[in-house]
């Protein structure tokens, strides 16, 4: 007797087959995407949504209108209460709202939105420019969902642009990545210790070093949101330079070489480098 | 069917039934593996699944600023002298401001600019009084004398640079603030010692606008087209005369010190104050 051409048996493999193919396609495509960066244009908050870590960021005032729902700007607050929160401010339109706060990945996708540098106004320091003297700091709210992320690591990489005015081989910008990344600093604390005196801690490194790795690391509560802080100075003097206690290279005394090797230092940044691009993340651990 | 047939058909069809078993286990083995090889990549990627955050800032930065007091033909650094000062005369020292590197620092380990820059500075002149003169600064505009040609009236000339000449643009500059109080309190420069206790502490005159009530200021471009850098000069006399109606014999054998003093705007950086001009 012949058997059919489609029996039970063949079904169910087959079936089953083609349940395994779709597992080990879909198992393939979340590993592809844990690494690819998130950019959005506009975001949906979904109840079901499998995000691990949520990171809102502190903005220039930036005028959106939060009675429109088709957008949300915050990972942490639906866009009815960013308008009940201190990051939102109602424009002089009645409609609009200025708000101070957003979700970093949304900041990153949309140009015209600045992260909040934080920079105090100086004598002799241009508004918005960065030189010898200028201090700020950039303000993370961190918080994770579940169970999965318990710690969060924050990583800052500065990224030049060198004037085309002059003509620069490898040599010079090699020099200059390394003043700009020991001349502009982050921290992860700071407390005042008198008129515009600082004492700064837990250096935020931008690469990983004999001193401590990259990045600066907390830990998390799922659920609670962090208020995270990265402070940053750019040490008007060599004397100014916070005390690095981890740093197993420094030196132990000053000299009048270091004081003028470190204004030298300062002209050959503000005269050769225009401009520096911060990138900012954020990681779940 | 013959008897040995009829014999071997049971074990035939044993055989086929083991066969058939063989291929339903190993299919069962494949499904098996293919399982457990999805469930365990699912769960992996599902347990490292970390979604990245992160965005950019672009931040300017700022240019430095290069000031150099110059001699009055604007090469080489100024060696500011004055010199004897006889009774009823006039002394002029000319001297420049300028953001070009003196032709003899060009190997101390400076740097060119590279950027265009614009910045404000302060001229200050401090002197001390032993002498009955007044110090008058005046802002010039340089000229250049053409061979055979003659000079305009109230030119300026300095001995040595026989093809330059100056003249003053107005009069003298009086927009200025006496920071004496200021200075006398520096501990830097008179220690702890109260002023009232020092002689001839010095008077100290702050200049920061021009003869058009403009700031002081210097701008450096550079053209790309013709691949020149422009830089910018600003000459001063100062002048120093005698005060009408002194005795001379009174101020045989003194001297005075007089000190020009140029300042970029880049002092420490402090928070703005509301007040603050």
């Amino acid at each position: 007797m012949k058997k059919m051409l489609f029996s039970e048996k063949k079904i169910m493999s087959i079936s089953m087959i083609a349940v395994c193919t779709f597992l080990l396609v879909m198992g393939t495509v979340a590993w592809f995407t844990r690494n690819a960066p998130v950019r959005l244009t506009q975001m949906n908050l979904r109840t079901d949504s499998i995000e691990v870590l949520y990171v809102d960021v502190k903005i220039l005032p930036y005028q959106v209108d939060l009675n429109q729902e088709d957008t949300v700007y915050s990972e942490m607050m639906s866009n009815a209460q960013l308008r009940d929160s201190g990051f939102a401010e109602l424009a002089e339109d009645g409609v609009h709202y200025d708000i101070t706060r957003m979700s970093l990945g949304l900041a990153g996708a949309m140009e015209d939105v600045d992260i909040d540098m934080g920079q105090q106004e100086l004598n002799s320091i241009e508004e918005d420019k960065l030189g010898p003297g200028a201090y700020g700091q950039v303000v993370f709210y961190i918080k994770s969902v579940n169970t999965m992320a318990t710690s969060y690591r924050l990583h800052i990489q500065p990224e030049l642009t060198f004037a085309e005015t002059h003509v620069m081989d490898d040599e010079l910008r090699a020099e200059l990545r390394e003043l700009a990344a020991d001349h502009i600093r982050f921290y992860g604390t700071r407390e005042d210790a008198g008129v515009n005196s600082f004492i700064y801690g837990s250096r935020i490194r931008y690469e990983e070093t004999e001193n401590g790795p990259t990045g600066i690391a907390g830990s998390l509560t799922p659920g609670v949101e962090e208020e995270v802080v990265a402070y940053w100075c750019w040490p008007y003097e060599y004397t100014y330079i916070p005390l690095d206690t981890e740093d197993v290279s420094a030196p132990v005394s000053t000299t009048s070489y270091d004081i003028e090797s470190y204004d030298l230092g300062d002209t050959k940044i503000g005269n050769y480098i225009p401009e520096i691009k911060f990138h900012f993340a954020v990681t779940g651990d | 069917m013959s008897k040995r047939n009829r014999a071997a058909a049971p074990a035939m069809k044993n055989d086929r039934k083991k066969r058939a078993d063989g291929k339903r286990r190993a299919l069962l083995l494949v499904v098996a593996l293919l399982i457990g090889v999805s469930l365990a990549a699912a769960g992996f990627a599902w347990y490292l699944y970390d979604k990245h955050n992160g965005a950019d800032e672009d931040v300017e930065v700022m240019t430095p600023y290069f000031l150099y007091l110059k001699n009055a033909q604007d090469n080489d650094s100024l060696q500011f002298a004055v010199g004897h000062l006889h009774p009823g005369e006039t002394k002029q020292v000319v001297i420049c401001v300028t953001n070009r590197r003196p032709d003899n620092e060009q190997d101390n380990n400076t740097v060119e600019i590279a950027r265009e820059s614009l910045f404000y500075y302060d001229l200050e002149f401090a002197y001390t009084k032993n002498l009955a003169v007044d110090y008058n600064i005046y802002e010039l505009e340089p000229g250049t004398r053409q061979d055979g040609g003659s000079l305009p009236s109230g030119a300026i000339v300095i001995e040595g640079f026989n093809d330059l000449y100056w003249t003053k643009k107005g009069a003298k500059l009086s927009d200025y603030r006496n920071v004496s109080s200021e200075r006398h309190a520096d501990r830097n420069v008179f220690g702890t010692t109260a002023v009232d206790n020092i002689w001839n502490a010095g008077e100290y005159l702050l200049y920061r606008s021009d003869t058009d009530r403009e700031a002081l200021q210097l701008v450096y471009t550079y053209d790309e087209e013709t691949n020149t850098s422009n830089y910018e000069y600003d000459y001063y006399l100062v002048e120093i005369k005698w005060k009408p109606d002194i005795v001379f014999a009174n101020y045989s054998k003194e001297t005075d010190m007089v000190y020009v003093i140029v300042n970029a705007k880049q002092v420490m950086p402090t928070l703005k104050e509301e007040t603050d001009e």
